[in-house]
């Protein structure tokens, strides 16, 4: 049997596009030819499998929609055999979103507090500039470090410390000088000299700079960044185990921070 | 345009014309929630959940679909009426078919008033698999052009769709792939058996 001898007027038959006339001719040779018959029996089968591929496509559309419905609902509860399941696709989104947005809140909120807990936060928490005032303490018989103040009021920090430096230890100022190029050499980020600076005022013997010089040592350890230094530790314990010291508690709010976890 | 901007005769014209047209009268049916949901309540107050509510209204468009095209519904009665009772067959259907939940399906079911007799082709499963196979045969373009052609979409459509460089080759395709679905039957006695019943 040749199937391509008949299959257009099949067609035509089966899809109702024949004229009257050739549908009487064509039912009329169906009554005779028996090629025919058979020839149209197969192509009225094969109509059921053409259904077939057009339900499976169907199915696959509705499917499309219902995802596309299921993606734009939040949140629809299903039941399957073994129990209930929430359908989350949407919900998953979200706390996936959320869960983004915790973390990086998370990390940046780390980040502030570590930056909180740094060397140079608390430094810059803790240190405090000598004010211009207190440079005008006293007589002018007493000021003789007039100079060098006013080059650091006038920001010539270079002639400054020059000033300071200058000034010999059998001075009575000695222990002051020092403590202000202490200062300057902060200022300038010079931590060593600041330190060595402070610990001369400090040393140098009883004065009223001394627990202030004791106290910007430390500071200017911090400001180096040398908190793991041995001396650093002794010094900065020493202050805080001196109740009568005046920067006692002071130290010891330091001590907490140094040991936090945010470090 | 939404169900409810939809007659019955429109989505019976659009269904019948195929095409684009049919395609836009499926989606709204689709999209009717209350009709949706009321298929899936159904369902769900028989021992069925939400998934099966859905499914089943899957089921019941593209029989519907089908009765439509081969003027087994005719508009007789309200559309939306026959889709739920088509759906609602298919669900009592598939409860039968669960032997643990027979009794409470016949149950059920007697309690059921038919407004409607939808006509269903119940399609066995065994049947199902050997039209697949055939289709697997046959190649996904040409099961394409042949369902695009029985959707009556014209031949510029399926060449538009399917990237054939005009209508008439096009339609030299959809003439071998016929050809060749014919003869797959005929070498296959299995499918012819299966095909008579």
């Amino acid at each position: 049997m040749k199937i391509e001898l008949y299959i257009e007027r099949m067609e035509q038959y089966e899809t109702g596009t024949m004229t009257a006339a050739e549908r009487a001719v064509f039912e009329s040779e169906l009554a005779t030819n028996a090629a025919l018959r058979q020839a149209l029996a197969l192509f009225q089968q094969t109509n059921e499998v053409i259904e077939q591929g057009i339900e499976n496509s169907l199915r696959s559309q509705l499917r499309t929609w219902k995802e596309e419905v299921v993606v734009e609902t939040p949140m629809t509860v299903t039941k399957s055999s073994g129990g209930r399941v929430v359908r989350m696709r949407s919900t998953w989104v979200r706390l996936a979103v959320a869960a983004s947005i915790a973390l990086l809140v998370g990390w940046f909120g780390v980040r502030w507090a570590h930056s909180q807990y740094a060397d140079e936060a608390l430094f810059a928490a803790q240190y405090e500039k000598p004010t211009d005032s207190s440079f005008r303490s006293g007589s002018a018989a007493d000021r003789p470090l007039q100079p060098g103040l006013d080059a650091w009021s006038a920001g010539d920090l270079n002639k400054a410390m020059l000033f300071f430096s200058n000034i010999s230890p059998d001075d009575d100022h000695y222990a002051e000088a020092e403590y202000y190029l202490g200062h300057v050499a902060l200022q300038q980020q010079q931590y060593d000299l600041a330190i060595a600076a402070f610990g001369l005022s400090a040393q140098h013997g009883p004065s009223k700079f001394k627990e202030k010089a004791e106290w910007n040592r430390v500071l200017a350890y911090l400001a180096a960044g040398h908190t793991q230094y041995p001396e650093f530790q002794a010094f900065l314990g020493q202050i805080a185990d001196n109740p009568a010291h005046s920067y006692q508690a002071q130290a010891g709010v330091l001590q907490g921070k140094l040991t936090s976890v945010w470090r | 345009m939404q169900t409810s901007q939809w007659t019955d005769d429109q989505f019976l014209a659009a269904i019948n014309s195929g095409g684009q047209n049919r395609q836009a009268a499926l989606r709204a049916i689709y999209d009717d929630n209350e009709l949706k949901r009321k298929v899936i309540q159904f369902v769900r107050n028989r021992q069925g959940n939400t998934e099966d509510g859905q499914d089943m209204f899957h089921e019941g468009i593209i029989v519907l679909d089908r009765n439509i095209r081969e003027s087994k519904f005719r508009g007789e009665a309200p559309l939306k009426g026959y889709l739920y009772s088509i759906c609602r067959f298919l669900w009592m259907n598939q409860l039968r078919k669960q032997a643990h939940t027979t009794q409470g399906a016949e149950t059920v079911l007697a309690n059921e008033p038919d407004e409607y007799t939808p006509e269903i082709t119940m399609i066995a499963q065994e049947r199902k698999d050997l039209l697949n196979s055939l289709l697997g045969q046959l190649g996904e373009r040409c099961q394409r052009i042949l369902e695009l052609w029985k959707l009556s979409y014209s031949m510029e459509e399926i060449a538009t769709s399917l990237g054939f460089s005009s209508a008439d080759m096009a339609r030299k395709a959809k003439y071998r792939c016929h050809v060749s679905l014919v003869e797959l039957v005929q070498q296959n006695p299995e499918i012819q058996r299966v095909l008579k019943y």
